[in-house]
């Protein structure tokens, strides 16, 4: 359906559809639409967005009471599951599901955030890296070096026991360790479009560097950025994980899905999924970013009309 | 398509990194673990040291133990001091011991177990240079003279009851050895007078150690070669020891316990640990928080089902503390005294009466992995808390950080802690004089009490002493009292005669290697 409207849209004389805005958007959107995997991938993540938004809708128990006596049950399916435990309850006897969805809105905060703060400085260094050449390049290109030189771990736990822990922080650092691998994609990708025609024709009519580089090489290598920010968004969600795991990250009683399944991990030889429940779901929002970002690289592709 | 395969691939890898932590497998030895009658133990972590005076860990103090030797040693299975290179000790006056030294005994480098060796191992001992880890043991010290050969006598600034336990941390060191190699050189490579010499040490993947052929003693029976593995991992550590790859591995966590006695040639053996857990509310007047006032520190006490952590994330495997310190086996526990009953309501009404009616935000610092599931215990104790309106400020704290705090003072005001120390009460109350480096209460009656029970020879006068103290802890609850742990072990059926001991030390002198 919404196949057939976007393309009758894109048919209409009054303009070509790249020169309106709107009219791009809905192509894209179309195209995006058009295959099965993406239509799941947005399904999932609708419902993460609602679990974000609103998750005392969605909860079945307090995701903090705790209840001792009720330690490790196994799903509701299994053969000592407990009716209205969906999914068992943890070490603390407090509810997995219910954990999972409150763990959603700092998880998915933290890890977009986290990501887009690395994308922002990561983006304008490798531009500019790119870009100019030369000595900026030269400079930039150390920059990272020496970031990437430093175990990751080790350099964030070393600005942690300076600045302290706490949310806004913790995005921040998280963000920063990210930058020079978004940086070196994006520094590639301006390196294979800086001498294309296109770029040498806006120069000849005068464009300024800055427009060059943002109204004529960014869109250009946005398929890559976009795609490297869906791995990236995954590595985040971990890093988060590992954080918690050593006493950095988000701070107990607070749930988040990397922080339950290192609580997890130690009492899986009695109870599966305190661990696995929370795996899965980090697994299937992963994925569904993951199949958002190749849709979306293909669908934002200026070439995509020739190829097919 | 192929980007399709990738994602899938990731997911695939995520769900496995995430519900599956598979250890090490046993299958292929390499060749150094195949020699016949080898005995292979599992620690947490490779030793920093060998030279068993160089700290007091114990992962560093029973591989170390194994080939340097002490002067007297705790038996754990009689539970008494016994003579290991000292054969007899004696109280010559209130202030000096006689010890006369095993005949016969030489270092594994041919140097002779004489006076000059054990009075060069004090001078080591007392020098706070050297080993500032038992620098509370040597301040009691006053001087060691010769008095032949095989006799020495040890002189103390004041009677000092727990001096045998003192003369159990005293390891004998061959002088010439000792000067040609220097401290640091002699942690790598120590010469002793045990059961084991050191053969080859790979740093954090193996230590080797074979057989002393001379030992005084009897020694090990069946086990010519020892070797110590460091997992730090609890969870490869099982499955090593499952597999048999290990015949002993330490600290095993409780949710593995019943897996590994369902093994038909394994077992786990639970011993009492001298540790005792408890969580720091500070008093101290430079930090400011409502735990100043009593009866906010009682009422806490009230607030924490202690039982039902016991029961249910310990599942019976901890012990109840009475509402005081010190361990029943120990000399001045006091059987009057019993835990602060769980009373959500009085805890309540303590508050209100301490002027929190809607109770206060406090922060509460805890380690992650440094005590077995002090995470889980933590939050435990974090939502009975919140529970008569004390909500906690959870700060979890990497275990560096977290001995750095403590010793820094900087442990406050609420925090998860569990100390071992000797087994004496004296070591156990004199944490909580106000001069300790991590005592955070500061009382004249408690620190009078404490130097009393220090310097009191007769035993029953020192019992009086001590359960007086632990009478006025109990009122002014410095900490919340809550329970003794368990140590586990993982022992091969194969294996007898290792007994470990409530501070995490066993020894190899007479272990039984079964073919």
């Amino acid at each position: 359906m919404a196949e057939l409207k976007a393309s009758a849209d894109t048919m209409a004389p009054a303009l070509p559809a790249s020169e309106k805005p709107e009219g791009r958007l809905r192509q894209v959107a179309a195209r995006m639409l058009d295959s099965w995997p993406a239509r799941i991938s947005l399904v999932i993540l609708g419902i993460v967005l609602v679990c974000a938004l609103v998750p005392g809708f969605l909860v079945t128990h307090d995701p903090f009471a705790q209840d001792l006596s009720l330690r490790l049950v196994p799903p509701v399916w299994a053969e000592k599951g407990v009716a209205g435990y969906w999914l068992g309850t943890d070490q603390l006897g407090r509810d997995t599901l219910s954990r999972i969805i409150e763990g959603t809105r700092i998880t998915v905060l933290v890890s977009l955030f986290a990501v887009a703060v690395s994308g922002l400085v990561g983006i304008g260094a490798g531009l500019v890296a790119g870009f100019y050449g030369g000595k900026a390049d030269a400079v930039i290109l150390r920059l990272i070096d020496i970031q990437l030189a430093f175990p990751l771990i080790l350099l964030v736990i070393a600005i942690v026991a300076v600045v302290g822990p706490s949310l806004t922080n913790l995005i921040i650092i998280m963000g920063l360790s990210g930058w020079p691998r978004f940086a070196r994609v994006v520094r590639g990708s301006v390196l294979t479009v800086r001498h294309l025609e296109f770029v040498d024709a806006a120069r000849s009519i005068g464009a300024s560097r800055i427009r060059i580089m943002t109204q004529h090489i960014l869109p250009n290598i946005l398929s890559a950025i976009i795609v490297y920010a869906s791995f990236e968004i995954a590595r985040m969600i971990l890093l988060e994980a590992t954080l918690s795991f050593l006493g950095l990250g988000v701070q107990p009683p607070t749930p988040t899905w990397g922080g339950m399944i290192s609580d997890g991990r130690k009492y899986v030889s009695l109870s599966w999924a305190v661990s696995l429940a929370p795996g899965i779901v980090i697994a299937f929002v992963i994925l569904a970013f993951n199949i958002l970002g190749d849709t979306l690289r293909d669908a934002l592709d200026p070439q995509f009309d020739e190829r097919i | 398509m192929q980007r399709t395969r990738r994602s899938l691939l990731a997911a695939v890898a995520l769900l496995m990194a995430s519900g599956v932590t598979l250890g090490s497998s046993g299958i292929t030895s390499p060749a150094w673990a195949q020699a016949g009658k080898t005995l292979t133990i599992a620690q947490g972590f490779d030793p920093q040291t060998l030279w068993p005076n160089g700290t007091t860990a114990s992962d560093n103090l029973n591989a170390g133990g194994a080939i340097v030797e002490s002067l007297l040693w705790t038996n754990p299975v009689t539970g008494k001091p016994e003579g290991m290179l000292a054969e007899k000790w004696e109280q010559i006056s209130p202030t000096a011991i006689k010890l006369t030294l095993r005949r016969n005994v030489k270092f594994s480098n041919g140097e002779p177990l004489n006076a000059d060796a054990v009075v060069q191992s004090f001078k080591v001992f007392m020098d706070p240079k050297q080993a500032p880890a038992y620098a509370n043991y040597a301040a009691a010290l006053d001087r060691v003279e010769k008095l032949d050969d095989m006799t020495v006598t040890v002189h103390t600034k004041h009677p000092y009851p727990p001096f045998e336990l003192m003369l159990t941390q005293v390891y004998v060191i061959p002088p010439a050895y000792w000067a040609s190699v220097g401290l640091d050189g002699y942690g790598q490579k120590p010469i002793g007078t045990g059961p084991f010499k050191l053969l080859e040490w790979v740093k954090d993947n193996r230590l080797v150690m074979e057989r002393n052929p001379d030992y005084w003693g009897k020694g090990p029976t069946g086990v010519d070669r020892v070797i110590w593995r460091p997992v730090p991992d609890d969870t490869a550590r099982v499955a090593g020891f499952v597999t048999g790859e290990y015949d002993f591995a330490t600290n095993i966590p409780i949710s593995a316990i019943d897996e590994i006695n369902n093994q038909p040639d394994r077992k786990v053996v639970e011993i009492p640990s001298y540790r005792i857990f408890q969580l720091v509310q500070s008093s101290l007047e430079e930090h400011d928080s409502p735990l100043k006032n009593k009866r906010v520190r009682q009422a806490l006490n009230f607030a924490v089902d202690k039982k039902a952590i016991i029961d249910s994330l310990f599942a019976g495997r901890a012990f109840a503390l009475n509402g005081q310190l010190l361990r029943k086996e120990q000399l001045g526990y006091d059987p009057s005294l019993h835990d602060y009953p769980y009373d959500p309501a009085k805890a309540k009404a303590l508050l209100s009466e301490a002027g929190y009616p809607n109770g206060f935000e406090i922060v509460f610092k805890f380690p992650s992995g440094r005590y077995a599931q002090d995470r889980e215990v933590s939050e435990a104790i974090a939502g009975m808390l919140a529970k008569v309106g004390v909500r906690t400020k959870m700060t979890s704290l990497e275990p560096g950080e977290f001995l750095r705090q403590l010793r820094a003072r900087e442990l406050w005001p609420l925090a998860y802690l569990g100390l071992a120390p000797l087994d004496d009460p004296d070591f156990q109350l004199a944490q909580y004089r106000s001069t300790w480096r991590y005592s955070y209460i500061r009382n004249a009656e408690l620190d009078a009490l404490i130097d009393a029970g220090a310097q009191e020879i007769d035993r029953e006068k020192r019992a009086a002493i001590y359960r007086k103290a632990a009478q006025l802890m109990h009122e002014e609850a410095p900490v919340v009292f809550l329970f003794g742990g368990y140590d586990f072990y993982g022992v091969s059926n194969k294996l007898d005669g290792i007994v470990p001991r409530g501070d995490q030390r066993f020894f190899l002198q007479n272990v039984t290697l079964k073919p």
